[in-house]
This record gives C-alpha cells, sequence and structure tokens, in this order.
C-alpha cells in the first residue's frame, strides 16, 4: 500500500501526464502537418517529380487524343484501368497490359505480360530477353493495342536516341551560310536619286532606273537580293532534336500485333 | 528574417518530459516505501532509467538520422511507444523491463540493418525463393519441436529462450508478398500466403493467421486495384473464419467468451473481465502512476498492456496511445504514396498495414471490439521477437523513406529548383 503523500503527489501528477500525452500528440500532428505543407511545397516546385519523362500519344482514341502527353513513372504498369501508373484507354489494350523500368544510362524496359502483345521500334516483345534486348529510347515508339505511343526522356538522364531521332544533325549535312551573301556595293546608285535631298546642280544626271537595285539589299526590309542563295531545305535534319518542340512522327508503319508464345517473365 | 522552426524539438521536449517525470515519479514511490537510503542503494533503478530514457530517446531521434538515413518523425514515435513499454513494464514487474531495454536495443540494430538492407539490396528478387523457403521452414518448426501457450503452438525453445518464428516470418512475408505482386507474379504468391496460412491453421495460432491474412489482401487490392478479387478473397476468409470456429475448441471458446464474458466470470471470461474493470476503474485520467494494482490482470506484460497503461494513467492517455498508432500509420502510408518503385510502395504499405492490423486486433480485442486474439502491442508489449521484429518493420520502412528523399533529392538537383 502505497503512503498517503506519494497517492496525493501521483494523483496530482496524473493530470500533467495526461496533458503531456496530449501535447505529445498534437505535436506529432503538427508535425505531420508540417511535414504534408513542405511535400506540398516541393510538389508543386518539382511537377514532374518521379517521372522520367512523357509518351506522346501518335495514335489513341476517343479517350486518349493524338498530341496528349502521359507522364512516365520510372516503374510502373500500362494499363487500361485506371489504377495502373500509365492509362492507356484503347481498344486491345487489358486491365495491365504490362510492367515498366527505367534504367538510367539503358533506357526503359518494357514486359508485356502473357496474352498481351506490345512492340518497340516494330519490333515484337515476345520474351524477358526481348525486353532486355530492345529497350525504349528517346524517341522510340511503343505499340499497345491500337495506341502509338511515343517516349521523350527528359534531358539529363542518361539515355540514348532512338534511330531516326537526331540530338543533332549528321556531320556530313550541308550547313546553311548566314548571313547570305549580300550585293556587291557597285549594284548601288552613286547619287541620291531624290532631288529634294540636294541633288543640284539640276544638271546632274538622274541615274536610269535600270541602274536600281531590283530588291532592297537590306534584310531588314525583309528583302533579300534575288542572288542570295538560301539553304536548301534538304538540308535540315527530318525531325526536329527536340522533343519539347514537338516530335513530329517518322514513318512509321503499324504492324499486327500477335500476342507472344511464351510467358515473358519465365525466368528463374 | 524569420527563422523556420524544426518541428522535431518540441516533440522531442515534450517526450523528454514525460519520461523523466514517469520514471523519477516511480523512484519516489520507492523512496516513500523503503526510506530514501535503501531507495538510493537497492533500488536506484528508476532514478537511473529517469535519466537513461529520456537520453536514450534524445540520442536515438536525433543522433541516428545524422548517421543513417533515417525518418525522425518515425523514429520518434516509435521510440516513445517502445519507452512507454519499458515505463509499464518498470512498474509493474521490473525485471521484465530490463530485459526488454535489452531487446530494444536490439531491435534499433536490427533497425538500422533494415534500413540500410532496402538501401543496398533494392530489388530482392533473388532473395525471393530462399526467404520463401525459410520463412516455410520457421513456420513449420513449432509443429515439429514447439510447445502450445494458451491453445496455440506457436514457441520454440532456442538456448533457453523462447522465440516465436511468426514473428520473423512477418518480414519475409512482406518482402516476398511485395516483390512477388510487384512482378505481377499471381500464382506463387497465393501459393506462398496459402501455405504460411495453412501452416498457421494447424498451429491453431490464429492471430497471426489473421494478421497475414488482412496484410496480404490488403497488399493485393493496393498492387491490382480489383475490387472483385480482393472481396472474393475476403469472403474465402470469412469462411476460413467459420470453418475455424467449428474445427478449434479454443476458437468457439474465444467467441463466446467474447459474446458474454460474464457468463464464465472465473474462467475463461477472467481476462477479459479483469481488463475491462482495469480500464474502468481508470477513469479518464487514470488511479495515478504507481497506484492501483495492474498486476492483478492476467498477462499484464503482453497481450493486456493496454489495459495496464489505461487503468495508470486513464482512457484519455489511452486515446493518445491510439492517435499515435494512427500517427505512425499515416506517416507509413505517406512514405508507400512516395515510393518510386511499385516494390518500394507495397513493401511501405505492407509494413504499414501489419503494425496498424496488429495493433487493431490486439487494442480491439482488450476493449471486447472483437475477439481476443494472442497477438502483441506493437513496440509495448513484453516480447523480444515482438520488438525486434516491429523494429524491423518500422527499419523496412524508413528504408523506403530514405529511398524517397534520394529521389526527390536527384530530382531537385536535375531541375535545379531549392526550397
Amino acid at each position: 500500500m502505497a503512503p498517503l503523500d506519494f497517492e496525493i503527489l501521483s494523483k496530482l501528477m496524473r493530470y500533467v501526464f495526461t496533458f503531456l500525452g496530449v501535447v505529445i500528440v498534437w505535436r506529432s500532428y503538427a508535425w505531420l502537418r508540417k511535414d504534408r505543407r513542405a511535400a506540398t511545397k516541393r510538389l508543386k516546385g518539382l511537377p514532374d517529380a518521379g517521372t522520367i519523362g512523357f509518351l506522346t500519344v501518335l495514335k489513341g482514341s476517343s479517350e486518349l487524343r493524338e498530341g496528349d502527353m502521359i507522364p512516365v513513372p520510372g516503374e510502373g504498369v500500362l494499363g487500361f484501368v485506371r489504377t495502373c501508373d500509365v492509362v492507356v484507354p484503347v481498344t486491345d489494350v487489358v486491365a495491365q497490359h504490362l510492367d515498366f523500368t527505367f534504367r538510367n544510362g539503358k533506357g526503359l524496359y518494357i514486359y508485356p505480360r502473357r496474352g498481351c502483345p506490345a512492340a518497340v521500334d516494330g519490333v515484337t516483345i515476345d520474351s524477358r530477353a526481348d525486353s532486355r534486348r530492345y529497350p525504349m529510347h528517346h524517341g522510340s515508339i511503343l505499340q499497345v493495342g491500337e495506341a502509338l505511343l511515343q517516349l521523350g526522356v527528359f534531358a539529363g538522364l542518361d539515355v540514348e536516341a532512338a534511330p531516326g531521332v537526331w540530338e543533332d544533325p549528321p556531320p556530313d549535312t550541308p550547313q546553311p551560310e548566314y548571313p547570305p551573301q549580300l550585293p556587291q556595293m557597285d549594284a548601288y546608285p552613286q547619287q541620291s536619286p531624290y532631288p529634294q535631298q540636294g541633288m543640284y546642280p539640276p544638271q546632274a544626271q538622274l541615274p536610269q532606273m535600270d541602274a536600281y537595285p531590283q530588291q532592297s539589299p537590306y534584310p531588314q526590309q525583309g528583302m533579300y537580293p534575288p542572288q542570295a542563295q538560301l539553304p536548301q531545305m534538304g538540308a535540315y535534319p527530318q525531325q526536329s532534336p527536340y522533343p519539347q518542340q514537338g516530335m513530329y512522327p517518322p514513318p512509321y508503319a503499324p504492324q499486327p500485333l500477335t500476342p507472344p508464345q511464351r510467358r515473358p517473365d519465365d525466368e528463374a | 528574417m524569420k527563422l523556420k522552426r524544426d518541428p522535431g524539438k518540441p516533440l522531442s521536449r515534450v517526450v523528454t518530459a514525460f519520461y523523466f517525470l514517469a520514471f523519477l515519479l516511480l523512484f519516489v514511490r520507492d523512496c516513500f516505501l523503503y526510506g530514501v537510503g535503501a531507495a538510493f542503494l537497492e533500488h536506484w533503478q528508476g532514478l537511473a532509467l529517469a535519466f537513461a530514457v529520456p537520453l536514450l530517446n534524445t540520442a536515438t531521434t536525433w543522433l541516428l538520422p545524422r548517421l543513417f538515413p533515417a525518418d525522425q518523425l518515425l523514429l520518434s514515435l516509435t521510440n516513445f511507444l517502445c519507452a512507454l513499454g519499458l515505463l509499464m513494464l518498470y512498474r509493474t514487474s521490473p525485471a521484465y523491463a530490463y530485459q526488454q531495454a535489452l531487446y530494444y536495443f536490439v531491435g534499433l540494430v536490427a533497425m538500422v540493418i533494415c534500413i540500410y538492407l532496402v538501401r543496398i539490396v533494392r530489388s530482392f528478387r533473388l532473395l525471393v525463393w530462399p526467404m520463401m523457403l525459410l520463412s516455410l521452414g520457421l513456420l513449420v518448426l513449432p509443429l515439429l519441436i514447439g510447445e502450445e501457450i494458451y491453445g496455440a503452438t506457436n514457441w520454440i525453445r532456442v538456448g533457453g529462450m523462447s522465440l516465436q518464428p511468426s514473428e520473423v516470418v512477418k518480414l519475409c512475408l512482406v518482402i516476398v508478398i511485395a516483390r512477388l505482386m510487384a512482378d505481377g507474379r499471381f500464382l506463387p504468391w497465393v501459393l506462398y500466403a496459402g501455405a504460411c496460412l495453412g501452416v498457421l491453421m494447424l498451429q491453431k495460432d490464429l492471430g497471426t493467421a489473421l494478421l497475414y491474412f488482412g496484410t496480404t489482401l490488403i497488399i493485393y487490392y493496393a498492387a491490382s486495384g480489383n475490387l472483385f478479387i480482393t472481396g472474393l478473397g475476403a469472403a474465402a476468409g470469412a469462411g476460413a473464419a467459420v470453418a475455424g470456429y467449428s474445427m478449434f475448441s479454443h476458437v468457439r471458446r474465444r467467441v463466446s467468451v467474447w459474446l458474454d464474458p460474464w457468463k464464465d466470470y472465473n474462467d475463461a471470461g477472467y481476462q477479459i473481465i479483469q481488463s475491462l474493470m482495469a480500464i474502468a476503474s481508470g477513469g479518464l485520467f487514470g488511479v495515478g502512476l504507481g497506484l492501483g494494482s495492474p498486476t492483478s490482470i492476467p498477462v499484464y506484460h503482453t497481450d493486456f498492456i493496454f489495459a495496464v497503461i489505461c487503468e495508470q494513467f486513464g482512457l484519455v492517455f489511452g486515446l493518445c496511445v491510439l492517435l499515435i498508432y494512427v500517427a505512425l500509420v499515416w506517416r507509413g502510408a505517406a512514405v508507400a504514396m512516395a515510393a518510386r518503385t511499385r516494390f518500394h510502395a507495397l513493401l511501405a504499405m505492407g509494413c504499414t498495414v501489419l503494425l496498424g492490423l496488429q495493433t487493431f486486433v490486439i487494442i480491439g480485442g482488450v476493449l471486447k471490439l472483437i475477439p481476443l486474439t494472442g497477438v502483441t502491442m506493437p513496440f509495448v508489449s513484453y516480447g523480444g521477437t515482438s520488438l525486434v521484429s516491429s523494429l524491423c518493420l518500422v527499419g523496412l520502412l524508413q528504408g523506403v523513406s530514405s529511398l524517397n528523399e534520394d529521389g526527390v533529392r536527384e530530382d531537385a538537383r536535375l531541375a535545379g529548383y531549392s526550397d
């Protein structure tokens, strides 16, 4: 039996302990709230946090229009249902169609699930070995169901571009000259043709109209001399090397997809 | 310029004050009971703990995150609950408290190992099959060399120490299930989960079986979003519960005690009635630390430790403890939501669900909300295996949290963003 003095002390202290317990809970939740606010703020500053790039829809459906850009996380599932990380509501895409994993320096590996055909840059992925052999690069085109999706990877991530998507023009591309050649000074009139500008004496011979330049030699007036060589359009790359400026679809013919013959994840 | 306040410091100060005052009060009680001289000479442990526990709490909360990549809030909440367990055990039977302190230290080391395991191993693909075999082997062991306690054969003795293999298997279960679900391998997942549950049914350890089943089902739902299959699984679980009720006599007994404990007050209903009476006698603010008779509650140091807390500190404080668990689950869910890979998200979700479900099952049982099952209250109940495995679960959670932080830091670097 505890002595009376201790009993009084303990009974008084129980209010202190209850108070401290409430304060501990209050402080914990304040901490949770503060962290959540900080995370929200950080998310606003980094809207693409956790994603490695976008899949641009080249061919979609009424729910997935051409030109739509779907953020791609570093790892996840692509499928029809909205719980998937990449939702592709297109005919012939099943609820969970394929898994994907990004490896920096390698590319985006896709692993189609059993009976779910998919192709990368025209190559059908039939097995896990195929998945490793044909990772998606910057500009690669993924075909799932009736959808065509082109991968664009953020700058800063170490991934090579897919064939046909140039980071820089090929080295043998003729470079256009800038600025274009200006006409020779001999082509200019030696005197001003305007009397009001003080061309006296009147016997001064006005220049013949033929002596005038056919076009203004001043590029800022938008009239290039006819002899200035404009670069040929063929000298430019066929596709923009900058994904953010819009990836032009290369001539790409979707192929009919067939389901893989064996389970892609049949590894030990 | 307004300085940013660290939200952890005010919490740490209050927790330190709480444990310092609580252990000091128990030392003062010893001074009243045995005299000041005898208390200092023979019962000095209370005074030592009054300094050691707050110091350990502060050190682990503030020092560990500087040495290892750890989430401070998770650490603070976990440490608060572990220290609460020490306090309650010291109040009821000091010998248990000293052992628990040792397990706490071992658990902290195991937690740090788990943090690094998640950070270094990352995918766990190669470890899945060995872990499956190891966990099934461990689960079968009690059937071969185990001993039956309270109707369940789930303990084995190793070198004079009792060990509950199902507590160790919890870790393997979460990792294996998360990995298999992340890879979309449903057949091995179903076979593995079914085998674990089958062995637990044979052991008659239905409390742990309920935890395993609930965790597996929730991870499945989180991974697939398939409500139909999840519903089918829940229906199958309900069917198994009915089968368990008709097959095992101790299950029928527990259900009848849950429905009407007063019918068999002196025998089967004794535990739950003592527990309810202790909670009622505590009232809103408790009988006072060091007063009352918490040892009259059966198994007060493990299953019914929540009743002891409510008796000593009152229902308001008991509610605070519940809210601390809710905060822990909330934080765990936030870690899972922010995870960068599917596997890490499912792993964090699994750890969180397991801890939350275990808390609900035991506190629900103590409060007569659901039938009582023999599981421990995470971090608080006496038991080395339970405490170490719970701290390992937090370690896995911390590992995922630290990987999330790494990812955000890398994103900020690439985007040239700073707070």
